[in-house]
């Protein structure tokens, strides 16, 4: 008997833990891999080339060098390495690594609840249960669809979970050394990269395990023993923390701004959080099921595991069931959000603490904790049913027992099927033609990646066909793909654009060069960044097969891999290598290439973001060694550069414009439809309606943000109504809104809140219409002032126009609402849309002449008039006035792009006018006339239109506009009367086949009346018409319009007219021959991506040296050859000795001197190619000695780093040599050696704890 | 004052004598709300749950009972979720099935 309990006790779950193990080796064939996702997992296919690209530095290995995380992985890729050494096969390591995820998660949960129910006689099949369920919910079997390198936490959480309670149960201190070790050989699972699973699950159960000592088990916590374990844990986890450290704390970071800024903390966090949250169903967690996923009918089968757990409270005598149920509640909490108003509001206001946001996707990240306690309630309770069926004396308890128990585990094991054939990871990805995320890597690929390896210069590769955020997609020999961060930059080490999101500034450029065929300055942009190479892959699968995501962005990029090539032909690259004709490498000529590290021949300060790069390419067009320096960087990275020389200084007034306000109204708002929390029945409403006030009256001026806000906060009015309309009453004898508006009185707060005086359809309408109208008086006010101010009118108008839909929209499916009720509100809403629009009237500025006012600095400047952008106008009657000054056409050299006026001076820093007298501008509809869209033959240039037919009535009228220009500007003009009857206005810009509308609007009057308005067209327009139809609403809108009117509409005096927008540039030249600029020749070599080292010749003259890697405070200038005079600086000096002789006696000399050198521009810059150096006798050589031009370094090039270096700055020297490094690297060797050393003490204290 | 505590000490033992009435109108009045198609409003839900906790403390209710009420909400929300799948009244059952857990677990730790 004890033998049969002996193996049920210990063997089964043992072989249950073999099978969970076997399960994934029969996912994969031999060399199959589900590689991809965020994180690719390309650590598992070859974790060496991994370990040395990606992990052992500070600097990301792709795209534009950001910062790198990556460096939390380094003993976890270690520990891959050693197993490839020891398996080879990467199938091996990825289904062992599953194996154990399945197999130990099963383990340990089984063995907590054994431990939570002290091992008691029934709890043997109750722990089973209990683990089974843990890796078999269907929640958790979702997860293995996205698998990332923190879903080690499957195993972890349950192994830490049992250590700990067993520490807690025994008090055995070298417990809780082994759990530090597996803290740091698991390291990514403890940093940054998984701290939304960290916080879910560590707190809670630390929680859990102290409450059980004291409350349950009445023992001691020794707190030095928990102390000595966390000075431990953070001596081992050093090596991330103090850069984590660091970084947190660094102004600008990229982690910096998500944890502290408002960007971080509302728009990415608490705006993820408010789209997501109402999406997640309690009731979907309760049964242990995946959100947001169609559920088949056998998931409704999960209902017995919460039965299990009620039923088991009913007979419950334990207190250890109710502290784990206390602790799941919590979670569940946390888990679900969508549990009363109350804890929905706690959990947004929670986004107010710094980093909470990391909790946005809070399902996906309390998942795994709430499936942990779920699993370890359950197996109590069942435990606790089990034992009351067992001491029941209920008829056919045994067989009730069976059932019992085998019901769960056949509802688990037959909902897991999908999960043990495999068929889970080899889903299709997500809007893939059926394309499998599992694949074989072809030797073709092999060989590409190793080409790309071994290509000699540093420079940068652009991976074709582009995706959005950085993929790569790499077709498979099976048919599968992989779709990841890209293999180029993480195995092959070349830094490389995939995405079209990582081409930053650029990102829209580069498509429009692209579809506009300007090969030239598309390939000199792509030298600008620093690109060497293409690399092209030509499989039809990897584009063709995925129609949108992930090449989601349509920017006139090549449509198919047929137009890619011709595309790729079309620059006229040399192809450098051709694989099978399905991979190619070509190369961007040296004319075009900036090499990773050079000195500028150019430098030039502008005021338009790097997104107008083409101005300044445009002016210099001899040589590609230029550096822009943006302004607008210059301030947000709080960079002064007051004291740098510019060569010239480039400036472009269109901000300066008189029609500027005309061109901004037209700009998109930040603020999407609103989404109301509140009821406007609760007794919070009030006090956000003082919120909103105050939020207003915060604003310091009327400009276009305080506008949207307050469209969008009128706007919430009528999202209140949507929300909640069915719980709204009708006043229901109002006359009309204006009429309401005398006698109306905002409540004070307690009549609000006891009497809910906000709650009435009427009330919110005037609401809204007094929030309108207050706006409307400020932008009137403004405009006293300001004249072109009233424009913004017409951008109210546009929000009014669409707000008046939605309001329909809202009355006509107010379920509650009998037909009478609607048709009252409606003619309220009518009236109330017509009095608004009547004060929207305004008259349109003149578009005759433009006037800029704009300061600058006294000197000679150059006027240019971009010839593009006054190619509509008869440019010999153009006339320029600059400070009563006047120039003809005549004055102007032209040139190819540009007309160019020479020697304007500018005498002082003082309000500068210029006037531009343009020719009278072009209607653009009087070459076209009225067309029936349906009948074709109808054609009209008649005033009066009547639309009286079934045709007309669906579809309109058109008119087709000439000359429509992309990225213009227009003002729609003309009279119309409507006779009572409701029509729509539309106007479409046509790209190709498709139609996108980009203005709207209603129009309903019984008088004749104006409507202009200002419309931008879409940088992809070919063309546009405008349209008119019959308003289309309901039965119980035409029921409000007068019967006997004809649907008829006259229109007059239409015109469309573009806005003068011409691009004009003030040019200053401080230097003006590049021939005689003698810059300096440098000779660079990369020792690794984190440092570089230069030797400079012939510095003569203040130079600006330019390294191509994205701006960082933290990258610093370092002259060996002085030293820094601070105490810090001398025991770094010290600790740098020290480490140079520990590292000598263990590296022999492997510095060569036959590395071949690649030479750019005439021998100007030279790079040495090396290999990487981690770490050798050279490599605190920087330690504590002096930085140089530190406060002269500012970004360029949209994101690159330079700084400016006068003779002075090297003691006058000219031939000298400097170091280039990321300071945030010493942090690593630092973080390392303690890790390190704590590693080391923590296994001598285990050996010493185990021999005692 | 004498007046208010005569009339709160024949309220309250009007209720103890019809305890099993008033319990059953309450737990009828849950499943009700929980069946309407409206977002349950906070100031419902506290309001029960403090109704409810004044319940066990004049009618010495035992979290069994509480557990019992869990089981029904249950049932009610499996009836929904098997003919209208997670619908707002589903949903509506299984905050109020998680509330009263709730209650029950810290019932059940103070017995």
């Amino acid at each position: 008997m004890e033998r049969i309990e002996f193996l049920q006790h210990k063997v089964l779950p043992l072989i249950i833990a073999m099978i969970l193990f076997m399960i994934p080796f029969f996912w994969f064939k031999p060399g199959e891999m589900d590689l991809g996702g965020d994180s690719g997992r390309l650590y598992f296919y070859d974790p060496v080339s991994y370990f040395f690209t990606s992990t052992l530095y500070t600097v990301s290995p792709g795209s534009v060098g950001g910062p790198n995380l990556g460096y939390a992985n380094i003993p976890f890729i270690f520990l891959l390495i050693v197993l490839k050494h020891i398996f080879t096969s990467p199938t091996i390591l990825i289904s062992g690594f599953y194996g154990v995820n399945l197999s130990l998660g099963f383990i340990f949960c089984y063995l907590i609840i054994r431990e939570l129910t002290e091992s008691k006689k029934n709890s043997f099949y109750a722990a089973i249960v209990g683990g089974l369920a843990y890796v078999f919910f269907p929640v958790l079997i979702d997860t293995w669809r996205h698998v990332l390198l923190a879903f080690n936490q499957v195993f972890l959480n349950p192994l830490i979970f049992y250590l700990l309670l067993k520490y807690f149960k025994t008090a055995r201190i070298s417990i809780l050394f082994i759990v530090i070790i597996i803290t740091f050989i698991f390291s990514s699972n403890f940093s940054a990269l998984a701290a939304p699973s960290l916080f879910a699950f560590y707190p809670i159960s630390i929680l859990f395990l102290m409450l059980y000592t004291k409350l349950i088990i009445k023992r001691k916590i020794i707190v030095r023993h928990i102390m000595l374990a966390l000075f431990l844990f953070l001596g081992i986890q050093a090596f991330h923390l103090i850069l984590l450290i660091s970084s947190i704390f660094s102004f600008g970071n990229t982690l910096n701004l998500t944890i502290f800024s408002d960007a971080g903390k509302y728009d990415r966090g608490l705006s993820y959080f408010s789209s997501i949250a109402p999406n997640i169903k309690a009731s979907i967690n309760l049964l242990g099921l995946p959100q947001m996923e169609p559920l088949n009918f056998f998931s409704n089968a999960f209902i017995v595991f919460p039965f299990i757990i009620i039923i088991s409270f009913l007979f419950n005598k334990q207190k250890t069931i109710l502290l784990t149920s206390f602790l799941f509640l919590i979670v569940l909490f946390f888990a679900t959000a969508n549990i009363t108003s109350t804890w929905l509001s706690i959990y947004k206001w929670l986004f107010n603490v710094p980093g909470f946001s990391m909790f946005r996707n809070f399902f996906g990240q309390w998942m795994y904790t709430y499936m942990f306690f779920y699993s370890i309630l359950f197996g109590q309770a069942f435990y606790v049913v089990l034992y009351a069926l067992h001491y029941s004396k209920i008829k056919l308890k045994k067989l009730l027992t069976f059932l019992f128990i085998s019901v769960p585990i056949l509802i688990l094991v037959i909902n897991a099927i999908p999960l043990i054939k495999g068929d889970i990871v080899r889903k299709a990805i997500w809007q893939s033609g059926s394309i499998e995320g599992v694949l074989r890597i072809g030797p073709d690929y092999e060989q590409a990646l190793s080409f790309v390896r071994s290509l000699p210069a540093e420079g940068r590769v652009l991976t074709l066909p582009l995706t959005d955020f950085g993929y790569q997609v790499i077709a498979g020999r099976n048919g599968g793909v992989y779709l990841g961060p890209s293999a180029i930059s993480y195995l092959a080490g070349k830094k490389d654009f995939s995405g079209y999101n990582e081409l930053l500034g650029y990102h829209d450029v580069i498509p429009n060069l692209i579809k506009n065929g300007e090969i030239g300055t598309f390939k000199r942009i792509l030298g600008l960044i620093n690109v060497k190479y293409v690399f092209y892959d030509a499989d039809p699968i990897v584009y063709d097969q995925f129609p949108s995501f992930p090449y989601r962005h349509d920017r006139g990029l090549p449509k198919d891999q047929h137009q890619y090539k011709k595309f790729i032909d079309s620059l006229n690259l040399k192809r450098i290598k051709n694989i099978n004709n399905k991979f190619f490498v070509y190369e961007i000529p040296n004319d075009y290439y900036l090499p990773q590290v050079s000195v500028a021949k150019r430098s030039l300060i502008f005021n338009k973001p790097i997104a107008e790069v083409q101005t300044p390419l445009s002016l210099i067009t001899k040589d590609n060694r230029i550096v822009i320096s943006i302004d607008k960087e210059n301030l947000s990275n709080r960079v002064p550069v007051s004291g740098i020389k510019f060569d010239e200084m480039l400036t472009d007034l269109r901000g300066q414009s008189s029609f500027w306000n005309v061109i901004k109204s037209t700009n998109t708002s930040d603020y999407g439809f609103p989404y109301t929390s509140w009821k406007i029945s609760s007794f919070v409403y009030p006090f956000i309606v003082i919120r909103e006030k105050q939020v207003l009256l915060g604003h310091k001026e009327i400009d276009q943000k305080y506008i949207d806000r307050s469209i969008f906060f009128a706007e919430k009015r009528l999202a209140e109504l949507e929300k909640w309309r069915d719980e709204t009453f009708l006043l229901g004898n109002v006359k009309s809104i204006d009429l309401l508006n005398k006698s109306w009185q905002e409540p004070n707060l307690v009549s609000a809140m006891l009497f809910k005086k906000y709650n009435f359809w009427e009330i919110s309408l005037l609401r809204y219409q007094r929030s309108i109208y207050d706006l409307i008086d400020k932008i009137e006010k403004v405009s006293e002032s300001d004249s072109s101010f009233i424009v913004n009118k017409d951008r109210v108008k546009k929000a009014v126009s669409s707000h008046m839909e939605v309001v329909y929209r809202i009355i006509q499916n107010a379920q509650y609402l009998p037909e009478n009720q609607k048709i009252y509100l409606l003619r309220l809403a009518i009236n109330m849309f017509d009095s608004i629009a009547n004060r929207l009237q305004f008259k349109m500025q003149s578009l005759e002449n433009v006037t800029y006012n704009f300061e600058l600095d006294a000197g000679n400047y150059e006027m240019l008039i971009d010839n593009k952008s006054i190619q509509n106008y008869n440019q010999s009657k153009i006339q320029a006035i600059i400070n009563d000054k006047e120039l003809s056409f005549d004055d102007f050299k032209h040139e190819e792009d540009w007309l160019t006026a020479q020697n304007i001076s500018i005498k002082e820093k003082a309000q500068n006018t210029l006037k531009l007298l343009l020719p009278e501008a072009r209607n653009l509809i009087s070459e076209t006339k009225w067309e029936l869209v349906e009948k074709g033959n109808f054609a009209t240039s008649s005033a009066t239109l009547t639309i009286d037919d079934v045709f007309a009535e669906k579809f309109g009228l058109i008119r087709q506009i000439a000359n429509w220009n992309k990225g213009a500007y227009y003002i729609v003009s003309f009279d119309y009367i409507t006779y009572g009857k409701g029509f729509k206005f539309l106007l479409f810009n046509k790209k190709g086949e498709q139609n996108q509308s980009i203005l709207a609007d209603y129009l309903r009057s019984n008088k004749w009346k104006k409507y202009e308005s200002v419309v931008a067209s879409s940088n992809e327009a070919d063309s546009a018409f405008i349209q008119i139809i019959r308003q289309q609403g309901s039965y119980i809108l035409d029921k409000i319009e007068p019967p006997d009117q004809p649907t008829k509409i006259d229109i007059k005096n239409l015109s469309i007219i573009q806005v003068p927008d011409p691009k004009i540039i003030f040019r200053k030249v401080n230097t003006t021959n590049d021939q005689d600029k003698k810059i300096p020749q440098i000779t660079f070599t990369r020792i690794n991506p984190t440092k570089y080292e230069l030797k400079v010749r012939n510095a003569f003259v203040p130079y600006t040296l330019v390294l191509v890697n994205q701006f960082d405070k933290n990258w610093r200038l370092v002259d060996l050859t002085q030293e820094t005079d601070t105490i810090r600086a001398f025991f770094s000096r010290v600790v740098a000795g020290i480490a140079k002789t520990v590292v000598g006696v263990f590296e022999k000399e492997n510095i060569r001197d036959d590395n071949p050198v690649l030479t750019y521009f005439n021998g100007d810059i030279k790079e040495i190619v090396s290999k990487d150096i981690f770490i050798n006798e050279k490599t605190f050589e920087t330690w504590g000695k002096k930085e140089i031009a530190k406060f002269k370094h500012f970004p360029v090039n949209g994101f690159a780093n330079a700084w400016y270096i006068e003779p002075s700055d090297m003691g006058n020297k000219t031939d000298y040599s400097l170091i280039i490094e990321m300071s945030s690297q010493k942090l690593l060797y630092v973080g390392l050696f303690i890790s390190i050393a704590s590693a080391i003490f923590t296994l001598l204290l285990i050996v010493k704890f185990f021999r005692k | 004052m004498k007046f208010i505590s005569k009339n709160i000490e024949s309220i309250i033992s009007f209720l103890t004598e019809n305890k099993r009435t008033v319990l059953a109108i309450f737990i009828v009045l849950i499943v009700v709300e929980s069946q309407s198609k409206r977002l349950s409003s906070d100031f419902v839900i506290f309001s029960v749950l403090l109704l409810y906790g004044f319940f066990i403390k004049i009618f010495r209710i035992k979290s069994a009972f509480t557990f019992l009420l869990c089981l029904l909400l249950l049932v009610v929300m499996t009836i929904d979720y098997l003919s209208t799948g997670a619908s707002i009244s589903t949903e509506k059952v299984a905050v109020w099935l998680i509330l009263f857990l709730g209650v029950g677990v810290i019932q059940q730790w103070r017995e």
